[in-house]
């Protein structure tokens, strides 16, 4: 190894972490998997370390808050609110404590079924994952004629500044999935494409959307959308409120 | 109540103690009821729960978690430009068997042994999966101050991990017959 290298791979080194942790911008990426598939001892640095962040995740305790404790922080909140003034204390009267301080951490009171698609795609939105494809509607839709086996039509969204940044490949539990990138306004949304007959999308908040049938969902306080289109199941991701996400499913258009 | 378990598990990491993380937990919950007019709806509501938590903590708890303060000095030092001698050690393990077998108890020890703010990074990141924007937000610090602490304290958790490990390997070593012989010498000598 030249010494130019060696510097090389003491410079990269530092960032084997940010790496793994997905927290690289795009460029530095590109950079970093370029070294890599160049040296044999970096590579094997990020292996070692990515087993390690796994193996750490996976044998880490997973304590679950005592029954005793929940009871303890329901009680506390349902003594807070008696004197009722506001919806909150409307929700704690008609509900039962309990169900009041779930109201809280999830403020979703009607999520009794989930998506599993959700938490896979919220947990996917909140990394920056590196973009495989960039470039126009057609490009993008092109990119992945042959490596998914649905067809890809980006979604538009009318009367919005939406610009697509890019796509990649991705998957949500063991199914392959398309995920394109968008920056609308400022916020970056995440749309997930699949095969619909692969996974299901129902929860229990249903909207109808011009003809439509979508599910919303909230996971980790992302709101998540979900609808089907010509045996296609789109997830939609976004760090928007609710209300803008119903604009945006209202807005969108495969074409 | 979808986050409950994570805030007392993550609760037990920073005070070391049960009954600690109950009361911690409790008092989060019930501020984060009081303030709930203040969450932005759209944003991160689990890492806002436990920006609370850390906040909470701090002002509550933290002084009966008795616990030199390293942290200031350690900050300073400058992030080590090598991979650290720990992970060079690792990677002479080819088959990453000292990462493979490692137990719940012996993670929850090894961490309580990381000094606070190194532990809730890591913990932050690697159990939580927060981005380095939401713990730095969450331990309201800059995100290089995030970096280098979780560069921290993923080294001394290593370290503590690998100590572990070759103990195990001292321990277990006449009943490991997929050890080859030469490195069980090793162990020994």
């Amino acid at each position: 190894m030249s010494g130019k290298e060696a510097l090389r791979c003491a410079g990269i080194s530092r960032f084997v972490d940010t790496y793994l942790d997905g927290e690289f911008a795009e460029t530095d990426r590109a950079e970093f998997e370029g070294h890599l598939s160049d040296c044999e001892v970096c590579r094997h640095k990020v292996r070692v370390q990515a087993e390690w962040k796994s193996a750490i995740k996976a044998a880490a305790p997973h304590e679950q808050a005592p029954a005793a404790l929940r009871n303890r922080v329901a009680r506390s909140i349902a003594r807070e609110s008696k004197p009722m003034l506001s919806w909150r204390a409307w929700a704690v009267r008609a509900m039962p404590a309990a169900a009041a301080v779930g109201l809280i951490a999830t403020f979703m009171i009607s999520k009794v079924q989930w998506s599993p698609v959700a938490a896979d795609v919220v947990a996917k939105h909140q990394r920056n994952l590196p973009i495989e494809v960039s470039g126009g509607s057609d490009q993008v839709k092109q990119w992945y004629t042959g490596k998914v086996d649905f067809p890809v039509r980006p979604p538009q969204f009318r009367n919005l500044s939406a610009a697509l940044r890019g796509g990649r490949l991705a998957s949500i539990g063991d199914k392959q999935a398309a995920y394109l990138v968008y920056d609308i306004n400022g916020d970056k949304v995440s749309v997930f494409m699949f095969d619909a007959a692969d996974l299901p999308i129902e929860s229990r908040r249903k909207t109808v959307i011009g003809n439509r049938e979508v599910y919303f969902d909230q996971e980790h306080g992302y709101n998540v959308a979900l609808f089907r289109d010509r045996g296609v199941g789109y997830a939609i991701a976004s760090d928007l409120d609710q209300e803008q996400m119903m604009k945006l499913v209202s807005s969108a258009v495969s074409p | 109540m979808s986050h409950i378990d994570s805030l007392y598990a993550t609760g037990l990491r920073m005070t070391r103690d049960p009954r600690d993380a109950e009361d911690l937990v409790q008092d989060t919950m019930l501020t984060a009821y009081r303030f709930f007019h203040r969450f932005e709806p759209g944003t991160n509501c689990k890492a806002w729960l436990f920006k609370i938590l850390t906040n909470t903590f701090i002002n509550k708890y933290r002084k009966k978690v008795r616990e030199r303060e390293v942290r200031d000095v350690i900050d300073q030092e400058e992030m080590p430009s090598l991979m650290s001698e720990d992970v060079a050690a690792a990677s002479k393990d080819p088959e990453g068997t000292m990462f493979a077998a490692l137990l719940p108890d012996e993670v929850k020890r090894a961490l309580e042994a990381v000094p606070h703010d190194y532990r809730l990074a890591v913990v932050l990141c690697d159990l939580e999966e927060f981005s380095y924007k939401e713990i730095a937000d969450i331990m309201d610090c800059p995100v290089g101050t995030v970096m280098s602490r979780l560069h921290r304290g993923r080294r001394l958790l290593q370290k503590t991990l690998r100590d572990y490990a070759v103990r195990e390997g001292i321990v277990k070593a006449a009943d490991v017959i997929e050890f080859p012989g030469p490195k069980r010498e090793e162990k020994k000598s």
